[in-house]
């Protein structure tokens, strides 16, 4: 994105001192950097999980393949010892996590959000652990029943329908006694004191240095950077305050939605202080924060429901995306085409994440990704409340879970709304939802690469009147997309390797590792301090200029109602018409 | 002059102070009624909290639904359908079909 007026701003020469001077490659240093470390700490450990995977599965594997008539305790217990196998579990990975702690939830103290004391968190643990008791014991029950019933099945060798049914719901009320024991569980352990001012301090100190040294290399004062660095870190943590409050957290609006409403709020009031302006690096942090998303684009998560799954997500979505930027083009008529492609992503992929990843592949203005986050927050709250209810008031009952699911999964914007709507309407509802939105959330690489191709090579040609060539594009590209697409294809053969040593060895190491235990916990932070940067340099009179004629909503309504009618349509005819059996199966 | 400058620092002030109030009404006061009488709200919200979601993430990878979605899914399709798993023909297909897509859209979106 450029942070100001001027839309193309690269020139068309190549100088190697690039790789050091601009903040393209900086961002790809730094978050390779952060990679790297998490690489460091989690890879030596996969001889160990290995093994220890490799143990599990000795132990039960025999169990979970007694029948393919259903999925047996054996089946469960074997899932569920091979997801407790997570590299971040070493201890490095639980120091790393809490010093990259956000702030608590709190309800109406904001205080709780950085201090618990123990007297406070002992009388949570006597509550919490009279449920988690309570659940551990119908648990047991449940098991029993479920052990008895398969016994029979098996008795009968599983030819026996009534048996395998009876076998088949018993196990299910043991799963679901199981989750809400987990689900107790967790309150109980989270129930803990904890006292986050000093590592809170602490991260803002490491990222002020971090950032910084990029910064000095490129030419800027350092000195100025960490003072004006406090501000924004500051306003970055109330964001995450304000976004884990209770009832904003339920009407599901995040951190971006604050960063920017808070930054937005002081610029255009009070203003931003002149000596914080050095910290305002949009783009710096953005791209860093976008080179860490790269990692967790993994491509073998593209298979989870098979050729079904793909064809909803992967066939829709572009769909939805060629022809709504035409819609603006040629109906709307949109007066900017960046503007017009960064809310065909943030639309039709999956909000913020590809909102972002759009607008910086094709140098859209602050302001333009400002708009179209802000849309895409309104009609996911909106439609986190709305789709559940339609789909219960006009799905036939054998339909809500898969269709409801795949429908909600493609087409609400963000990925904890559709879990939320997903929930409501029952575990398999959330199974097929959440997998959904995995595999449109890999989508952001592949459309984040066709915007930043087409844009080089068409739109900014036309701009500047000049034929590009080959050497030319390159000179054009921006350059951190090639990091968030290395990081991408790095990590997607990783995991691929390591999952070819050892069923399950590429989540935990990948997935519980280097992304859940690195990627992911700096990944947030950097996104919110550009969205800060962008709210402390919009000025609400920019904003309105570009929603001038309602055109933006126009434009995002005309979308989302194309792709909630193609994704309800093609999950219909995907699932119970071309391959009912793999909705069978799931 | 220092009379419109004083006037312009507190209307500034105000206007953020007043925003910040409104926004506290809406977190103690709106935002609570609208949970308990939005019909089927109140209800996700009881799973919002007894679920513990983050319903405010953005990322597949910041959601627990979806690892262990993934692993349920993935593993009822290899128990009773292992030849629909995998890169298979179809399933190659329908990511040709995304490409194809993109590239008849490389060549043919509108430039005006």
């Amino acid at each position: 994105m450029s942070d100001n007026s001027e839309i193309v701003q690269d020139v068309g020469k190549w100088e190697w001192s690039e790789m050091w001077k601009k903040e393209d490659w900086w961002a790809i240093w730094l978050g390779f950097i952060i990679l790297l470390a998490g690489v460091v700490i989690y890879f030596p450990q996969s001889g160990e999980l290995k093994q220890e995977l490799s143990q599990i599965e000795a132990k039960y594997q025999a169990e979970a393949q007694k029948t393919d008539e259903f999925k047996t305790i054996g089946w469960y217990k074997l899932n569920d010892a091979k997801s407790g196998v997570k590299a971040k579990s070493s201890k490095i990975g639980k120091w790393l996590s809490n010093f990259t702690h956000k702030p608590h939830g709190w309800s109406t103290n904001p205080l709780d959000a950085f201090y618990k004391s123990e007297s406070k968190a002992q009388a949570q643990q006597q509550q919490a652990a009279g449920r988690y008791e309570a659940a551990k014991a119908t648990t047991a029950n449940q098991y029993q029943e479920a052990l008895q019933a398969e016994k029979k099945a098996e008795a009968a060798g599983f030819e026996n329908e009534t048996l395998n049914e009876q076998a088949k719901a018993e196990i299910l009320d043991w799963r679901n006694a199981k989750m809400a024991e987990s689900k107790a569980k967790k309150k109980l352990s989270s129930a803990k004191p904890y006292n986050q001012i000093y590592s809170l301090l602490g991260l803002g100190v490491f990222f002020a240095v971090f950032f910084g040294i990029g910064m000095k290399c490129m030419g800027k004062s350092f000195k100025e950077f960490l003072g004006a660095f406090t501000f924004i870190y500051a306003l970055t943590v109330l964001a995450w305050v304000f976004s884990y409050q209770d009832t904003m957290k339920h009407y599901g609006i995040g951190y971006a939605a604050w960063a920017i409403f808070l930054g937005m709020l002081i610029s255009n009031t009070v203003g931003t202080p002149k000596w914080s302006k050095p910290a305002i690096q949009t783009e710096f942090y953005i791209k860093t924060g976008l080179v860490l998303l790269g990692a967790t684009i993994l491509f073998e998560k593209i298979i989870t429901i098979g050729t079904a799954g793909i064809f909803v997500a992967w066939v829709v979505t572009p769909t939805v995306w060629l022809i709504t930027y035409w819609f603006g083009q040629k109906i709307v008529k949109m007066p900017s085409k960046r503007l017009n492609a960064t809310i065909c992503s943030d639309m039709s992929v999956c909000g913020v994440s590809a909102a972002i990843a759009t607008a910086s592949a094709c140098k859209a203005k602050k302001e333009e990704l400002t708009l179209s986050v802000g849309l895409s927050l309104v009609f996911t709250s909106i439609m986190m409340i709305l789709m559940p209810i339609v789909i219960h008031a006009f799905f036939p009952e054998d339909k809500v879970m898969v269709l409801g699911g795949a429908w909600m999964g493609g087409t609400i914007d963000a990925t904890g709304a559709v879990a939320a709507a997903g929930a409501f309407l029952g575990e398999k509802a959330l199974y097929v939802a959440a997998t959904i939105k995995m595999i449109q959330n890999v989508l952001i690489g592949v459309m984040a690469f066709f915007v930043a191709i087409y844009f080089t090579t068409k739109v900014e040609a036309e701009e500047t009147g000049q034929k590009i060539g080959l050497i030319e594009i390159w000179y054009r590209f921006p350059k951190f997309v090639l990091g968030f697409i290395l990081a991408s294809v790095v990590f997607s053969l990783f995991y691929s390797s390591f999952g070819a040593a050892q069923d399950g060895l590429g989540s935990t190491m990948i997935d519980q590792g280097v992304i859940k235990g690195m990627s992911d916990l700096f990944r947030k932070w950097f996104f919110t301090l550009s969205f800060v940067s962008i709210g402390l340099a919009t000025n609400f009179r920019e904003l309105k200029h570009h929603f001038k004629g309602g055109k933006p909503l126009i434009l995002y309504v005309f979308g989302q109602t194309f792709n909630l009618t193609l994704t309800l349509i093609a999950a219909y005819v995907v699932f119970y018409i071309i391959f009912p059996d793999i909705t069978a199966a799931i | 002059m220092e009379n419109t400058e004083k006037k312009s620092w507190l209307k500034s002030w105000g206007v953020l102070i007043l925003t910040l109030f409104l926004l506290w009404i809406f977190a103690f006061i709106v935002g609570p009624w609208g949970e308990q009488n939005i019909p089927v709200f109140s209800s996700i919200v009881e799973v919002i909290e007894r679920d513990n979601i983050d319903s405010t993430a953005y990322m597949y990878t910041e959601i627990e639904g979806s690892y262990t979605g993934e692993k349920d899914l993935l593993g009822s399709l290899k128990l009773k359908m292992p030849e629909e798993t995998g890169f298979n023909l179809t399933f190659i297909s329908g990511i040709a079909a995304c490409i194809a897509l993109l590239c008849l859209g490389y060549k043919f979106l509108p430039m005006k």
